[in-house]
């Protein structure tokens, strides 16, 4: 949540070389910028960022459906997607919001179900990770 | 004296009934098994022996299918990825750019297959071309019924399950699909036809291929309700027609 470590961040150091300026001035950017995201894309914005601790998942839901297909795809969450792969948005099924399309690190695409595909056995496998 | 005579039955020793027995014993003995329709079958003590089973419901042997071949040169975009969940197909392009009128048929043609890898890619790969095509799948579906028409007709319980629920998918995967298939009903249903009443009827026995999907009647008669269901006006006539002790779900 907090922003001070943010000098390995790719995205800052791009626009530093670019605009020429200092990386407190990228801060105050990031700060104002950060205010108006969602959470997940807070959390994204600051590349090195690491969980502070994981617990596992009890009871299904929507967010453990989603944390699954990332898991699945060799990922720990949609933060880390975003970073490894540098895109903004993740590809969703409209009429459940699950995900629907992920790359996985080898570039090979991994294709998902319209329906819920985490079945309660696989609930305890799902990691849930704390920023 | 009527006390008398009556009272044979039950107080008559069981030492009676047996010559009796015995005479029905050497009648049975004297009849001769025969063929139908031959001169021994007009005696009197030869008894008729049913016909040879047809082999209606006997599974037949596969043949060596495109898909594998395919597969063995390394043309499909495909790998495998075992995860502890279970295996995953890995595209190695994306869905969305793919040839659907060249690559849903081949998959279609996998469904006969057996062997792991190959019945795990055609079915994987189907599932997930079905669910990402959308619009692409409607034009394809002429094509696909010779596949789907083989893969049934091999009569391979394995095969007609997995079959069964692919085509229960296609239905759904798009509008007008389910009417599109209409037309194709004299290739698809016969075989539904000889295998509907496989179903059996356990009384308040548990039945454990229902719970994982393997039991044919069943699946037969969801895929049959979906064809009327998605199917349009003319489904149901048609499924009628094809298969006379199909009743209306609607």
């Amino acid at each position: 949540m907090v922003t001070h470590k943010v000098p390995d961040l790719p995205t800052c150091l791009e626009e530093k070389h670019s605009l020429g300026e200092s990386s407190t001035s990228c801060e105050e950017e990031l700060n104002i910028n950060d205010m108006k995201m969602s959470k997940v894309s807070e959390v994204m914005t600051k590349a090195d960022i690491k969980p502070k601790s994981m617990h596992r998942a009890k009871i299904w839901s929507g967010d453990i459906e989603n944390l699954y297909r990332f898991q699945q795809a060799g990922y720990r969450d949609e933060v880390e997607y975003k970073q490894v792969k540098q895109v903004n948005e993740v590809e969703c099924w409209p009429e459940t919001g699950f995900v629907k399309k992920l790359q996985r690190r080898d570039n090979t695409f991994y294709y998902y179900n319209r329906q819920r595909e985490c079945e309660d056995k696989d609930v305890p496998k799902v990691k849930v990770y704390v920023y | 004296m009527v006390i008398e005579e009556g009272s044979p039955g039950p107080s008559r020793p069981p030492g009676d009934r047996r010559p009796r027995q015995r005479e029905k014993d050497k009648q049975q003995e004297k009849q001769q098994a025969c063929e139908g329709f031959s001169i021994r079958a007009m005696m009197k003590n030869s008894v008729v022996r049913g016909p040879p089973p047809a082999g209606s419901v006997k599974p037949r042997p596969a043949k060596r299918t495109v898909f594998r071949k395919f597969y063995e040169r390394g043309d499909l975009p495909i790998a495998v990825q075992h995860d502890g969940v279970g295996n995953k197909i890995a595209w190695k392009v994306e869905i969305e750019n793919l040839d659907y009128h060249y690559f849903l048929p081949l998959f279609f043609d996998g469904l006969c297959e057996t062997e792991f890898p190959y019945e795990f890619f055609a079915r994987q790969g189907v599932h997930d071309l079905l669910e990402h095509g959308g619009n692409k799948i409607l034009p394809v579906v002429p094509q696909l019924i010779i596949p789907i028409k083989n893969a049934l007709n091999l009569r391979n319980r394995q095969v007609l399950c997995t079959t069964l629920k692919v085509i229960q998918h296609l239905v759904v995967s798009a509008e007008m699909v389910g009417e599109a298939l209409v037309p194709y009903y004299r290739q698809i249903l016969p075989i539904l036809s000889i295998f509907k009443h496989m179903d059996v009827n356990l009384g308040d026995g548990i039945e454990y291929s229902q719970q994982k999907r393997e039991n044919i009647g069943v699946l037969i008669k969801e895929t049959l309700e979906l064809f009327e269901r998605y199917g349009g006006e003319d489904a149901y006539i048609n499924i009628k027609y094809m298969i006379p002790t199909y009743g209306s779900c609607m």
